[in-house]
């Protein structure tokens, strides 16, 4: 969502409102849960109604915006019950015009909320960057059952001289949509665009009174899926989008991706605010001013070492640049823009939005603001520079030239911008695709030194090894585990191959951001692992446990298959055998190459000693959901091996 | 808040937000806490009553035959007290389209498949009564010209305790006393090779064994499992990691036995 504030004068007066009524009670179809046998509840109706208002009051236009959801949800199950408490939060700026709810039992009584019942509240969410104040509504329907319908409409109304300038709407919900309706009331002054994703049916447009009414009907909405490796909701399901491409008079338009950015452009180049103290003479000047390529280096590696990844937020957000180093962490957006204002000015370097997942990609013909996830730098080329450089700061082992996974390839809009003396903002933004080396590929090594004594017990020492993506990732997610939760997690990794395993070491990991590696050494024991029969001993293979084990049940797939970035999990057991035993059976290789999976699993036997090799490996693309059914089956087949057994002889 | 009713014979504390707790019971996150009777005159602060693993029970039968890489046969799970009430509070917001896989977690059989289910007395009662689930199951074995496996293969862990020391008690939800008896009769061609010896173990706050046998051509391993105090205070963690690692080694003893196809 997109506001912009206009500074106009406004004046109040008879105004606007958008209306509403109760659903008919005859006109209610209610299912049964027979025809939604996996959700506990389904929305009959949705209406998703907005109001964008340029109002002309004596000289001036006064402008504000509507939003109204209004929802009619039927319980259809005991779990359902949890819909009977809502909770309603908006921009603290905004005011809660209408707020009505009833309950309709089964049988057809009707019972209002009562608007004392009603707790109003603040709450504050986001983190130390995005922090925000929103307020809060929340109530409970009376007397819900089974079988209850639940219907509730509520309207809020943003301050004065703010209006939706763009914004996204997900259709699909946690539980089936029967009926969806979206309504955007538009003044006749303002000019605007719509667009369906991933749906055919076509907006409806009409005219009442002063305004432009742009609509949207959709039946059988199903609630999103809970499946692993599902696309994106913006590449499965359907949604819509919305911009204004131009007011009268005021002259703002989103009608290119250039002007779209303005507000962007300002806050990343013209926000006093944010670069307070920051300039190229804090990294020091080491090299000469001709080499170039020397300058940018040396401010990646300032850039790196004084600010520690803290993570990619999923929605732009940024603290004035000495905040950040002064904290010694730096999201995504952060590492990207200290990048750019520290390197020198001659370079012109300029910031590039980016969507970080290969799965979605800008819409050229649909200039929207904000719809981006992550920055990188642009360095164009010029004298020193042969080539345009592409630099990604929150890829911490990146050299100059090297681009991680989430953004080699990637296409940006690289923006900036000359501010006028009227304060406007001269905009400009162009789309390039991202070259460079890409970093390591990402890696999963697990590999466990095994001594097997001749009582069936043993003695294990793994270190797991992480590279490339999936060491940035551990960084990240691992920061600021304590001692215990280190523990905790290392007797979980033993516990899920051996139950009655004791850890006996689990130091810390070690990282090394420079080079995107992190490894983790433990050691654990375990007594009656394998089974000694007569002369024979049955050495089970469950040291063998990959992430995804057990995860692909027999189920119907709705969705299709995506994977991301490339990934390779290695499992690596090397397994001394116990003095004067020998192999009589290991279980047979497997081998499989599908078009976006590799399966490896093999055994080499040796004269004391068995090595197992299991290896899984993704590539990047999409899997039609059809072919769910043959990849599980390779899965169950794969993981299968960790409930395999080795079978030792004793050498006669 | 809660109710206390006054009935001609006695009275009986009530909580109206639990869905499944029949009148004479309360639930079991309110059992044994302090609680203050607002009355006219006042009160004393008093406690509320608790309930014992005799009241909190489950039995588990798993009928199994070995057959062509999987584990299959019936299961007839009954319980009462706070476990019939949690199961049937599961139930009730389980969609019917998930209710087969929430059985297979509750039987702690997570890669299995239900079928067949048939459920009895599964809306909340009036006054204490079992729930009974039983049905169909096919769980994976594993392969080879050998086979084996362990008890810990067909039971939730017991007392999950990690961790090298703490400072608060160990909290479980109530007392109880459950016992799982898994019967795998050996299809014919197959033999059974070895089994651990029975064992048993006693702490103040909990009892614990396990008894494997064999009867004609089946493996009976009968786990009978009572949680006797439902806080366990800080300065017994020892002597309960130690147990929690004792029973954890006597389930992991395997059994073998040589089966009639690989």
């Amino acid at each position: 969502m997109k506001k912009l504030f206009l500074l106009l004068l406004f004046a109040t007066a008879c105004e606007p409102t958008l209306d509403w009524k109760w659903t008919p009670i005859d006109q209610l179809k209610r299912p049964t849960p027979a025809d939604y046998p996996k959700s506990p509840a389904v929305v009959l109706e949705r209406e998703d109604r907005f109001l964008n208002l340029a109002l002309m009051q004596g000289r001036y236009y006064v402008y504000y915006d509507e939003i109204q959801r209004h929802d009619v949800i039927q319980i259809l199950t005991e779990a359902g019950l949890k819909h009977a408490q809502v909770r309603i939060q908006f921009d603290d700026g905004g005011e809660l015009v209408l707020l009505k709810a009833r309950t309709i039992s089964p049988s057809g009584e009707i019972k209002e909320v009562e608007p004392k019942r009603v707790i109003a509240d603040t709450s504050q969410s986001g983190s130390v960057v995005d922090r925000k104040t929103e307020r809060v509504q929340l109530f409970r329907f009376p007397d819900v059952k089974i079988g209850s319908v639940l219907e509730y409409v509520y309207t809020v109304r943003s301050p004065r001289q703010q209006i939706i300038w763009a914004w996204t709407g997900r259709l699909a919900s946690d539980i089936p949509i029967r009926h969806y309706q979206m309504e955007f009331r538009l003044s006749a002054p303002m000019h605007y665009a719509f667009k369906l994703h991933n749906g055919e049916t076509k907006f409806a447009t009409r005219k009442d009174s002063d305004f432009n009414v742009v609509s949207l009907d959709l039946h059988n909405v199903p609630q999103y899926p809970e499946e692993l490796w599902s696309p994106h909701w913006q590449v499965s399901e359907p949604w819509w989008a919305f911009r204004l491409t131009g007011i009268e008079p005021a002259q703002i338009m989103y009608d290119t991706w250039a002007h779209a950015q303005k507000q962007t452009i300002d806050d990343l180049y013209f926000n006093k605010k944010n670069f307070e103290g920051i300039s190229p003479s804090l990294v020091g000047a080491n090299c000469k001013t001709t080499d170039k390529l020397c300058s940018v280096d040396q401010t990646l590696a300032f850039v790196r070492d004084r600010t520690e990844l803290s993570g990619f937020n999923e929605h732009p957000a940024w603290r004035p640049l000495k905040q950040v180093l002064s904290s010694a962490h730096a999201n995504n957006y952060e590492k990207a823009i200290l990048l750019a204002h520290l390197l020198p000015k001659t370079l012109n370097a300029q910031l590039g939005l980016l969507i970080r997942s290969h799965q979605r990609s800008f819409d050229h013909g649909f200039p929207m603001p904000r719809e981006y996830n992550h920055l990188i730098v642009y360095v164009p080329k010029q004298t020193g520079i042969d080539a345009p450089l592409f630099l990604d700061p929150s890829c911490e082992s990146c050299k100059v030239g090297e681009l991680p996974p989430w953004s080699e390839g990637r296409e940006a809009l690289v923006v900036s911008g000359t501010l006028a003396f009227n304060g406007e903002i001269d905009a400009k933004a162009d789309f390039i695709t991202l070259e460079g080396t890409p970093m390591r590929p990402a890696q999963y090594r697990a590999t466990q030194q095994v001594d097997l004594d001749d009582d069936g017990n043993i003695k294990d020492s793994v270190k797991i090894e992480r590279e490339g993506e999936v060491a940035v990732s551990e960084q990240i997610d691992t920061r600021g585990w304590t001692a215990q939760k280190w523990k905790e997690a290392d007797e979980s990794f033993i516990r899920n191959r051996i139950r009655n395993a004791r850890l006996k070491n689990s130091p810390r990991p070690r990282c090394e951001k420079k080079r995107s590696e992190c490894t983790l050494e433990l050691g654990f024991e375990a007594t009656s692992f394998a089974a000694v029969e007569g002369d024979k001993m049955i050495v089970p293979l469950s040291l063998l446990n990959g992430g995804l084990e057990d995860r692909f049940r027999d189920e119907p797939r709705s969705t299709d298959l995506s994977f991301g970035n490339s990934i390779v999990e290695d499992e690596v057991i090397h397994l001394n055998l116990p003095a004067g035993y020998q192999v009589e059976s290991v279980p047979p290789t497997m081998a499989k190459k599908l078009l976006l999976v590799e399966f490896v699993f093999e055994t080499v036997v040796g004269p004391h000693e068995i090595t197992l090799k299991r290896r899984y490996q993704t590539h990047f693309g999409r899997m039609p959901a059809s072919a769910y059914q043959e990849l599980r089956e390779f899965f169950v087949a794969f993981y299968q091996s960790r409930h395999e057994n080795i079978v030792l002889k004793k050498s006669p | 808040m809660i109710l206390e009713v006054e009935l001609p014979d006695r009275r009986v504390l009530v909580d109206p937000t639990s869905r499944t707790a029949s009148f004479s019971e309360l639930p079991w996150n309110d059992q044994e806490a302090d609680y203050l009777p607002i009355t006219r005159e006042g009160s004393d602060l008093l406690r509320t009553p608790a309930s014992t693993a005799k009241q909190n029970e489950s039995r588990i039968d798993l009928d199994l035959t070995p057959s062509n890489g999987v584990l299959e046969g019936t299961f007839h799970y009954r319980a009462t007290g706070a476990l019939a009430d949690s199961l049937r509070h599961t139930l009730l917001i389980t969609p019917a389209g998930e209710q087969q896989k929430m059985v297979a977690n509750l039987l702690s059989l997570s890669r299995a498949t239900v079928a067949d289910l048939n459920i009895t007395a599964q809306d909340p009662p009036e006054k204490p009564t079992p729930i009974e689930v039983s049905g169909k199951i096919r769980d994976p074995l594993n392969r080879g010209v050998l086979r084996m496996m362990r008890p810990s293969d067909l039971a939730p862990v017991f007392m999950a305790i990690s961790g090298d020391h703490r400072k608060d008690p160990i909290v479980l939800k109530f007392r109880s006393h459950e016992i799982r008896t898994v019967t795998i009769h050996l299809p014919a061609g197959a033999e059974l090779s070895s089994e651990p010896a029975s064992f048993s173990i006693e702490t103040p706050f909990a009892r614990y064994s396990l008894d494997i046998k064999r009867e004609s051509r089946s493996l009976i391993i009968k786990r009978d499992v009572t949680i006797r105090e439902h806080i366990i205070p800080a300065s017994s963690y020892a002597e309960a990691h130690a147990m929690s690692d004792t029973v954890s080694d006597a389930e992991s003893r395997p059994i073998t036995f040589r089966a009639s196809t690989p």
